[in-house]
């Protein structure tokens, strides 16, 4: 698939990293249709380099529509349109 | 914890090596590495809890940019105004307005508080005061933002003040540089420098304490990454105002809690 990675400072590009997939059973994996940029995003772009490595995929404000489910997920399923809240809990 | 609303310190997926909070999408080793969302498919983790269905019927035929600000944008604006305190007919001066000052300054006039909005971009002074706000340009006071907020609260200051700057402030020219040269270290150097010795932009926070009447609340929602504390102890203790920060509360909760979202609750 196509993502945005963090190359270096001022420096992202779009690269083609391995399609993500289902790993533990309370995981999904979801198609994205929308996605936003956020003024949090530039804190990487510029200061926040330090912190991460070549070809990290970047990104918090997504949604999409769910490709597949692990069997714990059961409030959405395949075809469901969701947002993803940008905290992971 | 997310019993409590306290969602962002989770206990699950807490960053405990980095003594952080919990993991965010596409937000470095600080928040767990997560793989984030500008990619044509995500992995989502924790998806037994975490995302939220967009309702089919109601949402039929309304396209996603409707809902793209839930994520983060329009729940981390919300919070602000709840963590700003405004009391009934009270006023509340907004800095910057950016997405974040924007939204803020509609969710507190939608709940009908007198709203000051603050920047320097007459673009974006032109969007508040199209939408209804008071607005001061910063550029017209010659640095002094909080006289011209107490010339309009009757001497006395905002009630309340939202923050919605950050570590990027204009006009913290030591910082700017502490950034660029903690940009230019090594990794590891340069993470030491970062969390312990502060290079955040102070000078968002010094006008938000300094345009807050006294017993007021500053709803502080910008993001920080450095060491220093915006205020001295004297400051803080002989004006007894309220400061009230950090990170999101509960995107999931504002989310479905905020009647200006259009995602009912659902569970």
């Amino acid at each position: 698939m196509n993502a945005v990675a963090w190359h270096g400072k001022r420096d992202v590009r779009v690269d083609n990293v391995p399609d993500p997939t289902v790993w533990e059973p309370n995981e999904a994996v979801v198609r994205i249709t929308t996605t936003a940029i956020c003024g949090s995003d530039l804190h990487l772009y510029e200061v926040l380099g330090m912190y991460t490595d070549e070809g990290y995929v970047l990104g918090h404000e997504p949604m999409g529509v769910v490709e597949e489910v692990g069997p714990e997920v059961t409030h959405v399923r395949p075809g469901d349109r969701v947002v993803i809240p940008f905290n992971v809990f | 914890m997310c019993r409590q609303g306290l969602q962002t310190q989770c206990e699950t997926t807490q960053v405990r090596d980095r003594n952080m909070g919990a993991s965010l999408l596409g937000f470095t080793k600080l928040y767990g590495e997560v793989p984030g969302g500008q990619a044509e498919f995500l992995r989502v983790l924790q998806a037994q809890y975490g995302p939220i269905k967009v309702p089919e019927e109601e949402a039929e035929g309304i396209p996603d940019e409707r809902f793209v600000y839930l994520p983060d944008v329009l729940p981390t604006s919300w919070q602000a105004v709840e963590y700003a305190g405004i009391p009934d007919g009270g006023s509340v001066a907004i800095f910057s307005l950016g997405p974040i000052g924007q939204m803020s300054s509609r969710i507190a006039r939608h709940k009908g508080h007198r709203v000051i909005a603050v920047d320097l971009v007459p673009e974006r002074l032109e969007m508040a005061r199209r939408h209804g706000m008071e607005v001061v340009d910063a550029r017209d006071h010659d640095g002094n933002v909080p006289d011209a907020i107490r010339e309009m609260t009757d001497g006395s200051g905002s009630d309340s003040v939202i923050e919605a700057v950050g570590m990027d402030a204009h006009g913290s020219p030591g910082a700017k540089i502490a950034q660029t040269v903690t940009g230019l270290l090594s990794d590891s150097s340069a993470q030491s420098v970062m969390g312990k010795a502060g290079v955040d932009r102070m000078d968002a926070p010094y006008v938000a304490i300094d345009t807050v009447r006294r017993g007021g609340t500053i709803s502080l929602i910008g993001v920080y990454g450095g060491w220093p504390t915006p205020s001295s102890y004297l400051r803080s203790w002989t004006s007894r105002y309220n400061f009230v920060w950090g990170r999101q509360r509960s995107s999931t909760g504002w989310t479905t809690s905020c009647p200006c979202s259009p995602i009912r609750p659902t569970r």
